[in-house]
């Protein structure tokens, strides 16, 4: 089962950040928190903090002023819990996850193994 | 398949739209505001890319996201390594999304068996040397060079300014690489192409 709330969530978190003019480095060092969760969170791949206090700082860097607003926000983050992340070698995905240009400083072509190895990464990232 | 031929010049003019469209004039330019607020691109961080595979960053075939090894992100002192590999993704963006489709790679098989291809290697190599140019302009506009030259040259005193300009055009290009790379926020090597290129 998908978890709507989940991809929702960081649609949202995204727009409200990018709304801000926030690059993700910028925006973490304002909550300071771990960039690659933060994207992570994002783009619906684990689910957000659920704890009211991370959540408000949040909500207060992303200058979210109204009550109800906040509310919501923390709210829509606690709804979505619950990891199950999309599978990137699902043939609707895979736009998203195959590399358009790359340029190794290794290796000319990427043998058998280096192309999964390249998978797993994607799919932790 | 044939890659369209794009001269120096060519390049330049589009690497200097792009920047009037999407950054102020400042420098050095801030790839990662135009990559996120601006083209609402998505950053994703990936552990061991690097290590690994010797990758920098890759941009993905949707166009819309770019994975970016995470230790190179958070490394203070590659940030211009970074900045310099954001632009050549961009340059990725804006001169190849429609060769790229030529390609016709749906999926990994495809990913897989293309790299067989020696066409498809001289391919990449060709687009690679045409992204590193755009990045070059973009990242070092060539008024504003022009510009910061003449302001370290009038800063030095008279002596200095005739020893400089005894000296072979290389060796003092070099030596102003050293200070421009900082004001631009690019590798010495970076800046050094661009003085070399400059009339």
């Amino acid at each position: 089962m998908k978890n709507n709330n989940l991809q929702k969530f960081g649609q949202k978190l995204k727009e409200l950040r990018i709304n801000k003019g926030l690059t993700l480095r910028k925006m973490c060092q304002k909550v300071n928190y771990d960039p690659s969760n933060w994207s992570k969170i994002e783009r619906g791949r684990i689910s957000p903090p659920s704890n009211d206090k991370i959540l408000n700082k949040w909500a207060e860097a992303l200058e979210l002023t109204n009550d109800i607003e906040i509310e919501k926000f923390i709210s829509d983050a606690q709804v979505a819990q619950g990891l199950i992340p999309s599978d990137i070698m699902k043939e609707e995905n895979i736009i998203n996850y195959l590399p358009a240009f790359f340029r190794s400083v290794k290796k000319e072509k990427m043998t058998e193994e280096d192309i999964k190895e390249l998978i797993k990464l994607i799919k932790n990232s | 398949m044939e890659i369209l031929y794009l001269n120096n010049e060519k390049i330049k003019n589009i690497a200097n739209n792009f920047r009037i469209k999407y950054s102020d004039n400042s420098i050095p330019v801030g790839m990662e505001d135009i990559i996120e607020v601006k083209l609402k691109m998505t950053t994703a961080l990936s552990p061991g890319l690097k290590y690994l595979l010797g990758i920098d960053m890759i941009i993905m075939s949707n166009f819309e996201s770019i994975y970016v090894d995470e230790r190179i992100y958070s490394d203070e002192t590659q940030k211009n390594r970074l900045r310099f590999s954001y632009a050549h993704e961009i340059g990725h963006f804006i001169l190849h999304k429609n060769i790229y489709k030529n390609f016709g790679i749906k999926n990994w098989d495809d990913f897989r068996e293309i790299q067989e291809k020696k066409s498809y290697r001289e391919n990449i190599k060709r687009i690679d040397k045409q992204a590193d140019i755009f990045a070059g302009h973009l990242l070092i506009p060539e008024d504003r060079l022009k510009l910061e030259i003449n302001q370290i040259l009038e800063s030095l005193d008279a002596k200095l300014l005739s020893k400089i300009k005894s000296i072979s055009k290389e060796s003092r290009n070099q030596l102003l690489a050293s200070q421009l790379s900082i004001i631009f926020g690019v590798s010495q090597w970076a800046m050094f192409i661009a003085l070399s290129k400059l009339e």
